[in-house]
């Protein structure tokens, strides 16, 4: 039975090993935040992080993810931490969300984004996140992204 | 639209309360009524939406299906600022079928059309209003006070010998009968309607813990996968489901509607299964149909079927005006007039393409039918699920998840049939059926493709006098089996024809007609509907007007609407957005502006846009908004839909398009049918104008605009004027 790390803890996937990682969270850990979108990694919705990289997880077998450390939305901000990821406050307060449902997988996009880029510029901004908002939210996701990067900075 | 109170249901209050469990002590109240004020003792047209708890938590049940558009924040909004409650201790619950939370609107529920604001909000504040007397009268009782001397201000009673909270007087007020007319709020005074802070869904949606429909689970759940026919009429023998049976997971099989189902204790052991099924079509309605066909049955309407008629409606009054054109005046207008202007126009079919693909989970057991899901229509998924299980109404019950997006699509209950179908084969359990995005785009109800053929006469200054202008392609009311709208009997499908030409515009002779065209495409609701092909035809024809009078494009449309304030006042801020600054149209020179608007019952939106066009390459290098909504409950969440909106229809005024070839849409996933991203688009502004304290549609007022607007620009640069969309068949983006 494949074992992979999940938000810090050894989980057991009773799934076939050919199951997209996007499923055995889903559906074995019950981590409903991590979306489907459209099972051909083009649309973002099911953005986890693996080892601090976003990935789309419905692109990731279940037997590739070994040793990989997968982290999902449900633990962006970890429980001691007390408070929301400072992407996931931007998004807030900028008031992204419409229909709501890519905006983990966009989140998840983002806050990878800015771990390697604390302040990227906007051109890089449109260029790096290739997450697709059919609400069409995008103009508030560069405001969001924007005003994440500055908390960032003001906490560091 | 008009208030209507037909929709209202006598309910027992003690049955109400029994249904739901509610315990004594809460406050229970239905939409206040004539009803209620007769018989003192029946809740009224919604039931039991809201409740106060001993320890002053209230609870609303908003009826209205949240999709993205935001209704839920701007129902409790509405709720909450008669009630002068704590907003921040109002917790919304998603909605479940029930007469009671009927839209008064379309005496029905269901989320659709822009309407639950402008249905609910009369209702909804007499709901708040009442509340708030009952809780007032019992403090000034308690208090030995008058009801006048007390004031309320976030859930406290404030004035008397002492204050009182809501939790304090929940349980007696909750005994008092509902005034029947309570007064309410100077809409000047409002503070939580038109306030900015964030919606309440925002939290939910940003930690991933919101449900939507395909986050339905429950212990001992299976997952049906789908194998699907080109066509939901389409007849067809399966082969390998003896095979399919016997796959690790898989529990069942059954016959859905177009296809089969693959019952799995997993999607992937399902989806896995369901690929190893064949499906050998051997009648399908649309065998063979290619974009050829639909181009060439759209031909034929136009040479072959009689037209018929749609009024000119004039959606700038209260209630809106109907006017029927005079045919032979028109044609005589055109047949004498000393200049004519003639233009085609075409625009494809449209897939939805939700982010949340279609899915839905039904169960059905000893107790009878539960459905669970992304629904715009709970109503009719009520009744339909009656009607396949032969189970009466009251044993279906029906549970709205959030819709991870809808545009219309969820509006349709094929996908609900299909989940009962699923379900039936295995009772007892609960079984979520999942379609894959492929199935999403091959099974679509797509926005019908539609052609225009349209003629215009100008006076010798250039002032039109006459416009015709017929539409043919599908009809979304056939293909459902809807009625006409009341009083719309013997006319064209509205669906197709409606403001194909504007009403508002004031030009003396104006003809709609339709040629309607029997293609048997699945096609359903599109967000905007009509407006969604009409907007381009109408307002790409009146800048063409424009351009064959040599006049500006924002004066020549100016000068048709003197009697239309609101809608000057969006084309003008849009144009003053943008900058712009009259001149001969088509002058651009690689750098165009255009302009558009689009309108409905105290809801208008201009965008104007400019590009930069050099040979065949198109950028749009900025968009401007303004719109006039009335009154905006929830100015920011208002503001999202305007500027979402408008990139939903620059999608589709870009690249949407469904191609046909051998009897099925081609589009399998999101690289056949491209997305903007974050990189396409371009900045936009959005303005609100306040126009009046009664609420208007907003969630399909820009998108139909757009493209238009972008045309028009394209044009103005001294681009192709562009009459068939996409853009991307034309220009290169």
């Amino acid at each position: 039975m494949p074992v992979i790390t999940v938000n810090g803890q050894q989980r057991d996937c009773p799934a076939d090993p050919d199951t997209p990682l996007l499923w055995a969270l889903r559906e074995e850990l019950g981590l409903t935040g991590t979306k489907f979108g459209c099972g051909v990694g083009a649309c973002g919705a099911c953005t986890v992080h693996v080892d601090g990289e976003a990935v789309r997880s419905c692109q990731l077998p279940l037997s590739d993810v070994g040793a990989g450390k997968v982290t999902t939305i449900e633990a962006l901000s970890p429980a001691e931490a007390q408070a929301l990821h400072p992407v996931q406050q931007a998004w807030i307060e900028a008031q992204v969300p419409q229909c709501g449902y890519c905006q983990p997988g966009m989140i998840m996009a983002v806050s990878a984004l800015l771990a390697r880029d604390p302040d990227p510029s906007e051109a890089t901004i449109r260029e790096q996140i290739t997450n697709i908002c059919r609400c069409g939210t995008y103009p508030r996701i560069v405001a969001a992204v924007r005003q994440a990067a500055a908390a960032n900075r003001k906490a560091s | 639209m008009t208030e209507s109170t037909a929709s209202l249901v006598n309910l027992s209050r003690r049955g109400v309360l029994a249904a739901l469990g509610i315990s004594a002590g809460g406050l229970l109240l239905g939409g206040p009524s004539a009803l209620l004020a007769a018989t003192g003792d029946n809740p009224a047209s919604f039931g039991p939406m809201l409740s106060i708890a001993a320890d002053g938590a209230i609870t609303l049940v908003v009826p209205s299906s949240e999709m993205g558009q935001g209704t839920q924040e701007a129902l409790a909004r509405i709720v909450a600022e008669e009630l002068d409650c704590d907003f921040t201790k109002l917790t919304v619950l998603l909605p479940w079928a029930d007469p009671a939370f009927s839209n008064p609107a379309a005496r029905r529920q269901l989320t659709a059309n822009s309407m639950s604001v402008t249905g609910y909000y009369t209702t909804l504040r007499k709901l708040g209003a009442g509340a708030r007397a009952m809780l007032v009268q019992v403090a000034a009782t308690r208090l030995g006070v008058a009801v006048e001397s007390l004031s309320v201000n976030a859930g406290q009673i404030t004035g008397g010998p002492k204050p009182l909270s809501f939790a304090d007087v929940a349980a007696d007020a909750a005994r008092l009968p509902v005034p029947a007319n309570p007064s309410l709020k100077d809409p000047a005074k409002f503070t939580v309607i038109g306030g900015k802070t964030p919606r309440k869904d925002l939290h939910a949606k940003v930690t991933g813990t919101a449900t939507f429909g395909i986050d339905v689970a429950e212990p001992d759940m299976l997952i049906a996968a789908l194998v699907l026919a080109p066509h939901p009429e389409a007849t067809f023998t399966a082969t390998g489901l003896h095979e399919a049976r016997k796959l690790p997971g898989v529990v069942a099989t059954a016959s859905v509607k177009g296809g089969v189902a693959i019952l799995a204790d997993r999607f992937w052991c399902a989806h896995k299964a369901a690929q190893t099924v064949t499906l050998d079509v051997t009648a399908s309605p649309i065998a063979g149909l290619s974009d050829e066909t639909l181009r060439a049955g759209m031909q034929a309407a136009f040479d072959t079927v009689e037209p018929a008629p749609f009024p000119n409606l004039e959606l700038g009054v209260f209630p809106p005006k109907l006017d029927r054109a005079a045919k032979p005046k028109v044609l005589e207008a055109l047949a004498t007039a000393p200049r004519k202007v003639e233009a085609t126009y075409e625009v494809p079919h449209l897939a939805h393409a939700t982010m949340e693909p279609i899915c839905c989970a039904a169960r059905v057991d000893g107790t009878g039918l539960l459905i669970r899901g992304p629904l715009q229509d709970p109503s009719l998924s009520r009744e339909l699920g009656a009607k396949l299980t032969g189970l009466p109404l009251e044993k279906v019950r029906v549970e709205v998840t959030f819709l991870g997006g809808g545009f219309g699509r969820k509006w349709g209950t094929d996908f609900v049939a299909i989940a009962i179908q699923a379900a039936q084969a295995a009772p007892g359990r609960l079984v979520k059926t999942v379609w894959t995005r492929e199935q999403d785009f091959a099974m679509d109800q797509f926005r019908p493709a539609f052609a225009v053929r349209s003629v215009a006469a100008l006076d010798k200054d250039g002032r039109p006098t006459a416009i015709h202008s017929r539409i043919a392609g599908e009809s979304i009311s056939a293909y459902h089996n809807k009625a006409p709208f009341p009083g719309f009997e013997g006319m064209a499908d509205a669906n197709a024809a409606a403001q194909l030409v504007y009403g508002a515009y004031a030009v003396p002779q104006k003809l709609i007609e339709y040629h309607k065209t029997d293609l048997t495409v699945p096609v359903g609701f599109w967000r905007s509907v009509t407006m969604s092909q009409n907007a381009f035809f109408a307002e790409s024809f009146i800048d063409e007007l424009a351009f064959a009078a040599g006049q500006d494009q924002l004066a020549f449309r100016l000068a048709m609407l003197e009697s239309q304030p609101r809608i000057r006042a969006v084309l003008e801020k849009a144009a003053a957005m943008i900058g712009w600054k009259a001149r001969k149209p088509g002058t651009g020179k690689g750098k165009g502006r255009g302009i558009a608007f689009s309108y409905a019952e105290n809801s208008f939106c201009a965008i104007a846009c400019e590009v930069t066009v050099k040979g065949k390459a198109l950028k749009i290098d900025r968009i401007a908004s303004a719109f006039d909504c009335g009154l905006a409950i929830d100015p920011v969440s208002t503001e999202g839909q305007i500027s979402g909106g408008i990139v939903f229809g620059l999608q589709a005024a870009l690249w949407g398009e469904v191609h046909f070839a051998d009897g099925r849409p081609t589009a399998e996933n999101f690289g056949d049918y491209r997305m903007p991203l974050l990189a396409d688009v371009p900045p936009i502004d959005v303005a609100l104008i306040p126009g009046g304290t009664r609420p208007g549609p907003v969630g399909e007022a820009s998108t139909p605009v757009f493209a238009p607007a972008l045309c028009n620009a394209i044009a103005d640069a001294g681009g192709p004027r562009i009459r068939a969309l996409p853009i991307a068949r034309t220009l290169d983006i």
